[in-house]
């Protein structure tokens, strides 16, 4: 499973680190590719709206001729709206891949990963009865093989089958069904994305405007220059000639006209069950999975920045009950996936898994130094463990790991100034691709907006800096080390601080990326 | 100016592989196929078989259940026979539908042929179960106990020959279109 999870993983770093490079990682559509399957699924129901008012159950196939032939809305709308169907079943599918090889589908998670399977389902079977409405050759041969399927299992008096073989013409009331589905089931899949996001604090719904505007752009002047097709009309006393086909949703036909009944339900089923158990099969041995964080409720100020900052809203605030009054902050464990960001939140240091705690860290980066000794030219690498960083040194500075660049505490990035180094390099993951979720953004906003648990005033920020690179970015890393590198340089040869020239080092700094 | 240029270039490849998957022709082997289709729905004769119990089965039952005379009721299955060209494709039993066997017979058959005119005949006889009482109550809708179609059928390329059951008429019928 570990290896299945890192192939993808390897995948998944290469395509990253190019569209990073690309697009930047402001704009990467596989960090977005939840929050696009979001928005792809808004742009479908406004275009459906519109679609719905021409369509006519009486009359299927000619409506959709009818809504085709329009040149100006009609052809534009049908194309956007099959468009992106197609393009949500892709974005539910990466999004998915890349929660389960960043190993981020179980245990807290697996209610996310479990609803996320029912979701993906639910976009198919919407899929499913909108092609049956338009009424071709394809929606013939889905609801011909749909209804061979059904007929197996002993729910219905009448083989559905029947209905299919031309006896009679098929009745309004079946298009007012498939019609009544495919407006209800959307409505089922808002509710399933409710409770998809309910576990996490922040929901990320929306991707950047930019990319938002983008994505339906592209779609629209996709939708204008290549309108979705039409296929002949269904005849049932017809066998399906040749048309085309949409593989993101009519992938299993060819299988389903080859294979026995019996056997494309047993694959259908077996498929299914090991995509919703995967929570099951994918988690870690009870001995290596990560510990919840704890509270040291007796040193806790009650400040709250802990439960504002977690991520999944594992941490909730109680009156104390010890007679000293105010509150005490407590974590829920079924809730907690370790990320460690409410160590980094934590001015005292009396919160975070256990062994990774604020007071663990700065044990740690004590012996770090005393180990690697940084003189005042070097530049130390903080270095989140999944990202680029992931390694004992990079280029002769050496790497102090974290498992979360958001989980590192600002005493530690200080002690390492103080101790002596040149400079501190925070290597984190792109924002929207942190494991856990929020860690570079409170990073960012600890080290030079104050948030609680802020970097203290006393240390030069021109001694710490952050640099986001994925997995699969570490020639990003690399150019960033060897920047710094010359920026730590030029601050040491400099005499003091009259030498430099303050403007000209903000304008560099605010110029930054 | 490479970048964007690339950047262009990735993002409209992305668009027309998703556009051109979107329209993968298949055609399901259509072509130089023809299909037989047999499709209907006939209500059969109700059978029932009734039996007296003896002596020792009904020492055996409680004082409240010793009802002498006990009776199955259902409904009596058909055979069905398909002949193409005296090659016998489909000879099977067609028992009621429903958990208790007591709704109407359903019958779908589907056989694919090559284009072609063939000998066809289907033959739809009642079997009533063998036993050693019993007594069958036929209602006025039920289905002749014997259908028979003996036709010759040319086949066309891509189309599909049904044949049904037309229950006003209470024969088989065989429907072609061109």
């Amino acid at each position: 499973m570990a290896a299945l999870q890192r192939a993808i993983g390897r995948v998944l770093a290469r395509l990253d680190a190019g569209c990073n490079r690309l697009y930047g990682w402001r704009f990467n559509p596989l960090y977005h590719s939840g929050a696009i399957a979001a928005v792809l699924f808004l742009v479908l129901l406004v275009t459906g709206l519109y679609l719905l008012i021409f369509y006519r159950i009486g009359s299927p196939y000619e409506s959709v001729v009818r809504i085709s032939a329009d040149p100006w809305l009609g052809r534009w709308i049908r194309g956007v709206h099959r468009y992106a169907s197609d393009a949500a079943v892709v974005a539910i599918l990466v999004h998915a891949f890349r929660l389960f090889a960043q190993g981020r589908s179980w245990g807290p998670r697996a209610l996310a990963w479990m609803t996320g399977v029912i979701l993906l389902f639910t976009v198919l079977l919407c899929g499913w009865t909108g092609y049956v409405m338009v009424w071709d050759v394809q929606a013939q041969v889905i609801a011909e093989l749909g209804a061979r399927l059904f007929d197996v299992v002993p729910l219905f008096a009448e083989p559905i089958s029947r209905a299919f073989v031309g006896e009679r013409p098929l009745p309004a009331a079946f298009f007012f069904l498939n019609l009544f589905l495919h407006i209800a089931l959307p409505i089922g899949l808002g509710l399933l994305v409710w409770v998809h996001v309910s576990r996490v604090a922040r929901p990320a719904l929306v991707p950047p405007r930019g990319l938002l505007w983008g994505v339906t752009a592209l779609l629209t002047a996709l939708a204008f220059l290549w309108p979705a097709p039409v296929a002949p009309a269904a005849d049932l006393l017809r066998l399906p000639t040749a048309a085309p086909y949409d593989v993101f949703y009519a992938f299993w036909v060819p299988l389903a006209r080859a294979a026995p009944v019996g056997a494309v339900w047993a694959l259908t089923v077996l498929a299914w069950s090991v995509a919703l158990l995967v929570p099951l099969w994918s988690r870690p041995p009870l001995a290596r999975r990560p510990l919840p964080s704890v509270v040291d409720a007796r040193h806790c100020t009650g400040c709250e920045q802990c439960a504002l900052d977690c991520p999944y809203d594992a941490i909730t605030m109680y009156q104390r009950q010890d007679g000293r009054g105010g509150l005490v902050a407590q974590v829920t464990p079924a809730l907690c996936v370790s990320c460690g960001i409410c160590t980094a939140s934590c001015a005292p240091m009396r919160v975070g898994p256990a062994q990774r705690t604020g007071r663990d860290q700065l044990a740690a980066v004590r012996a770090f130094a005393a180990r690697t000794r940084p003189g005042p030219t070097d530049v130390v690498v903080i270095g989140c463990e999944r990202g680029a960083a992931a390694t004992d040194s990079l280029d002769g500075a050496p790497v102090f790991r974290a498992t979360c660049a958001g989980s590192v505490h600002t005493s530690v990035i200080e002690f390492l100034v103080r101790s002596g180094a040149g400079g501190v390099l925070v290597a984190s993951c792109p924002p929207r691709d942190c494991w856990s979720r929020e860690g570079p953004k409170w990073l960012e906003q600890r080290l030079f907006h104050d948030r609680e648990a802020e970097l203290q005033a006393r240390v030069d920020r021109r001694r710490v800096r952050v640099v986001y690179a994925g997995a699969g970015e570490r020639a990003v890393l690399h150019d960033a080390l060897t920047a710094y590198r010359r920026d730590v340089a030029a601050l040491e040869r400099a005499a003091g601080e009259g030498e430099i020239d303050l403007v000209s080092e903000c304008e560099t700094a605010e110029a930054r990326p | 100016m490479k970048r964007r240029v690339t950047q262009v270039a990735v993002t409209a490849g992305a668009l027309l592989l998703l556009a051109v998957a979107s329209r993968v022709p298949y055609g399901p082997g259509a072509a130089g196929a023809a299909e037989l289709r047999l499709s209907w729905r006939a209500r059969s004769a109700q059978i029932e078989a009734c039996r007296r119990r003896t002596a020792e089965e009904l020492a055996r039952l409680p004082v409240h259940m010793r009802q002498e005379l006990v009776c199955e009721r259902g409904v009596a299955p058909y055979r069905l026979v398909v002949t193409v060209d005296d090659d016998t494709l489909v000879d099977r039993t067609v028992a009621a539908a429903g958990a208790r066997r007591d709704r109407p017979l359903y019958v779908f058959e589907t056989i694919p042929l090559a284009p072609g005119t063939y000998r066809l005949r289907v033959v739809f006889t009642r079997q009533v179960a063998v036993a050693p009482e019993r007594s069958g109550v036929e209602d006025g809708r039920s289905a002749p106990a014997h259908l028979e179609l003996t036709r010759s059928v040319t086949l066309s390329s891509g189309r599909a020959v049904l044949v049904t059951y037309d229950e006003n008429a209470r024969r088989l019928d065989l429907v072609i279109t061109h």
